[in-house]
């Protein structure tokens, strides 16, 4: 029983669970919901830039540039979270993880806070953009 | 390269991004300070040229990441990480030229 748990931390440390590992969030923390976010966000923005350089000036459209507003300011709000975890900011103190369903310490504290922040910072930005581009460019289309 | 300096040029061109990334939206759809923008070459093409680059470094090493997670080999992230390499620094040569046509300098 020991054992198998230590392979189970062990196997999901590692995230050997590929692309649908990405997904398996369920058992996690919030933070871990929005890791698969930024990476599928990321993936996204990477994928608007393909035909955008080929041929510049290609855009994907009223509601295409309102998703794709929505996804970047995702991406940043996060970013700003993540930037400020990995340069130790507001990092709870670091103490080992013994069971999958414990939450990670050094995610407690001001952590949570910064969490909510760049939601709500997300949620400021995507209406911002939802205006400009919904109301205020709409109008030029 | 080290990996803790590559991940730290990660965080430095995802600040780029969003600074350069800002007027570049500015001067292609604000009505009021877009055309200040565009009319001087030299601000138009350093925010574009600093926008490209960071912007590539950051898709790229984000794609490297990821491929390199998937596949934690030692010799297929030798590989990855060099295709990326090149494949980014072809892509900005390529898009300089691009935007330095569509301003009528070459």
């Amino acid at each position: 029983m020991e054992e198998a748990r230590e392979e189970f931390v062990e196997y999901y440390a590692k995230n050997m669970g590929g692309v649908l590992g990405w997904f398996k969030a369920r058992v996690y923390t919030i933070e871990r919901w929005l890791y698969g976010a930024h990476r599928i966000t990321g993936i996204l923005i990477v994928l608007f830039m393909l035909p955008h350089f080929y041929s510049t000036g290609w855009h994907p459209g009223l509601w295409g540039d309102f998703i794709l507003g929505i996804i970047v300011t995702f991406h940043i709000a996060n970013g700003i979270r993540l930037i400020l975890a990995e340069l130790g900011f507001v990092v709870g103190k670091p103490l080992l993880v013994k069971k999958p369903s414990q939450r990670p310490l050094s995610l407690e504290g001001s952590q949570r806070y910064l969490v909510a922040l760049a939601l709500l910072l997300f949620i400021v930005l995507a209406v911002i953009w939802a205006y400009y581009a919904l109301i205020v460019q709409a109008a030029t289309w | 390269m080290r990996e803790s300096t590559v991940m730290f040029l990660h965080y430095i061109t995802a600040i780029l991004i969003a600074v350069t990334g800002l007027i570049h939206l500015l001067a292609n759809n604000e009505p009021t300070i877009g055309p200040l923008i565009k009319e001087n070459p030299v601000v138009y093409m350093g925010n574009m040229a600093i926008f490209l680059a960071a912007l590539l470094y950051h898709a790229f090493n984000g794609v490297r990441v990821i491929l390199i997670e998937l596949v934690p080999d030692p010799c297929w992230t030798k590989w990855i990480s060099w295709a990326v390499v090149i494949i980014g620094i072809a892509t900005y040569v390529v898009g300089l030229q691009v935007l330095l046509v569509a301003l009528g300098l070459v």
